[in-house]
């Protein structure tokens, strides 16, 4: 069985670090990437399955990331799980527009992280040339976070 | 310094006046008076005088509240939100004293009474009158600013302690998954306190937003035909398995319960503040208990339980900004005490109200009101 590959998006070395040693141990490919150019770059060369996106990035903040995706073929499908510290208020209507299946505060909960990476991958083919492993998760059909 | 002495030339001068005879008695005794550099424009109607502030910044506004379109307190409201920053000076009959301090209270700045003055009086009165505006103006501006800087303060403040919060948080719970490695009980132990207390900081955090967002009103109401029977049921689904765990009984205890219009969202966030508080203070073997009752035009629901209450110092001050409990131990000392600030402001603003009742050491009960929509409630929905 393929493994499911994540694009750990996050300008913080130390969360970076923290989240990509969190979504390998749920069972997840993880590639990561700490601004707005890279995680553009990153993602065409990788072609994750779900990205993990902080907001506030430098080099185009995350607003600017979702734009660049939404108008690229090859990355406008990929669903983005958003990881912010924002105010979600404020976040929640500039995120609309974009193809985000679920917003995160930080910090979040681990269930909820989970939870949200394996709806956001509902439907998806995993790649077949990521590493295989035993116990990489199944999508969930549901998720009430 | 007079008044007038105002190196700035002074500000038109409108004067609001239906009865010619009142009308030439107040422009003699504006016009007689030497210093009196002040333009002045007549209208005498309401219309006239809205249709002039539209189109015509002024400084003042004598007003006459007898005018052939509107009478008495209209004509104030009508003109006062007509009137920008102009201050107005009611000009009243004898026997209108009354309104007219009612009126004072009501943001007009002063009033005279009809007949002759003294010289220079009637342009006294406007001048001090446009003083006080400003000043009030003013310190609206300066209000509202500092609000903002607040507001803007607050909001940074709890987006940048959010990423190192998140650090500290992932990092622990990677411990504790033993994902660097096997942890002893001992270890263990610590790391949960670790977590406890990072919980915690997220939720001051938290708070720190949710206040600010009450302040400036910018909370969104989303009111609609609810039933409560159903926000409890969820409320004690949700809560059960902590109650379970602290072995403290809880249930709920209603009436047959109208629809009340609210906002469902916030109805479960207070709630779930008030259950919070009352599973924290109360002891193993208690009871939690929310009550709907009808109660007039509005539901009444109250969280009760049997933990240690509210001291008689307390019980008003429990909804006040930053309310700590003078029992200041672990239990007590447990976010920034916004939990019921914010709960309050939450339930006036859908239109009910909230208070606290309680005997020290008997247990506390907080209840508040919805307004119900005046229909029973919808079979389908309690099914």
């Amino acid at each position: 069985m393929s493994r499911y590959k994540v694009l750990v998006v996050e300008d913080d070395e130390d969360l970076r670090r923290a989240l990509t040693l969190r979504v390998t141990s749920l069972g997840y490919e993880v590639v990561s990437a700490q601004d707005g150019i890279s995680a553009v770059s990153v993602a065409r060369t990788e072609r994750p399955d779900v990205v993990l996106l902080d907001l506030g990035l430098p080099g185009g903040d995350g607003i600017s990331v979702l734009e660049r995706y939404a108008n690229m073929a090859t990355l406008s499908g990929i669903p983005v799980v958003v990881l912010t510290g924002r105010d979600p208020l404020v976040a929640g209507p500039a995120i609309s527009r974009f193809n985000v299946s679920a917003l995160l505060g930080k910090p979040t909960d681990n269930d909820q992280l989970a939870g949200a990476l394996a709806t956001a991958i509902v439907g998806r083919e995993p790649d077949p040339s990521a590493t295989a492993i035993d116990g990489a998760p199944a999508p969930a059909a549901t998720w009430f976070g | 310094m007079t008044p007038t002495d105002e190196s700035a030339a002074p500000g038109r001068l409108l004067v609001v006046e239906d009865s010619p005879s009142d009308l030439a008695l107040l422009m003699l005794q504006l016009d007689e008076y030497p210093g009196n550099r002040r333009p002045v424009d007549h209208a005498a109607s309401l219309a006239d005088a809205v249709g002039r502030l539209q189109t015509t910044g002024y400084d003042a506004i004598l007003l006459d509240l007898g005018l052939p379109d509107s009478d008495g307190r209209d004509t104030f409201r009508e003109l006062s939100q007509a009137s920008g920053e102009a201050a107005i000076v009611l000009v009243t009959g004898t026997n209108d004293s009354l309104l007219a301090e009612q009126l004072v209270q009501q943001g007009a700045q002063d009033f005279l009474h009809k007949g002759v003055h003294r010289p220079g009086e009637v342009l006294r009165a406007v001048d001090y009158a446009v003083r006080r505006q400003r000043v009030l103006a003013e310190l609206n501006r300066a209000r509202d600013e500092q609000l903002l800087a607040k507001d803007q303060f607050l909001s940074h403040v709890s987006h940048e302690l959010r990423s190192p919060l998140a650090v500290v948080h992932q990092f622990t719970s990677l411990l504790l998954d033993e994902v660097g490695g096997p942890v002893s009980s001992e270890q263990r132990e610590f790391l949960e306190v670790l977590m406890r207390n990072v919980r915690q900081l997220k939720i001051m955090i938290d708070d720190l937003l949710e206040v600010s967002r009450v302040q400036r009103g910018r909370v969104s109401l989303e009111c609609r035909a609810v039933a409560l029977p159903l926000v409890f049921a969820e409320m004690l689904a949700a809560y059960r398995p902590r109650a379970t765990d602290a072995q403290i009984e809880l249930a709920a205890r209603d009436d047959v319960l109208p629809d009340v219009i609210a906002d469902p969202e916030r109805v479960r966030e207070v709630l779930a503040n008030l259950l919070d508080n009352s599973l924290k203070f109360t002891p193993s073997g208690g009871q939690v208990t929310i009550e709907g009752h009808v109660d007039k035009d509005s539901v009444k629901v109250t969280v009760r339980d049997t933990g240690r209450g509210i001291s008689a110092s307390d019980i008003t001050r429990v909804f006040d900004q930053f309310f700590q409990s003078n029992q200041s131990d672990e239990v007590s000392r447990n976010g920034l005490g916004l939990g019921l600030f914010v709960s309050r402001d939450l339930i006036k603003r859908q239109g009910g109200d909230m208070w606290a009742e309680s005997i020290s050491g008997q247990g506390a009960a907080i209840s508040f009101t919805l307004p119900t929509s005046g229909q029973p409630a919808a079979l389908e929905e309690t099914a």
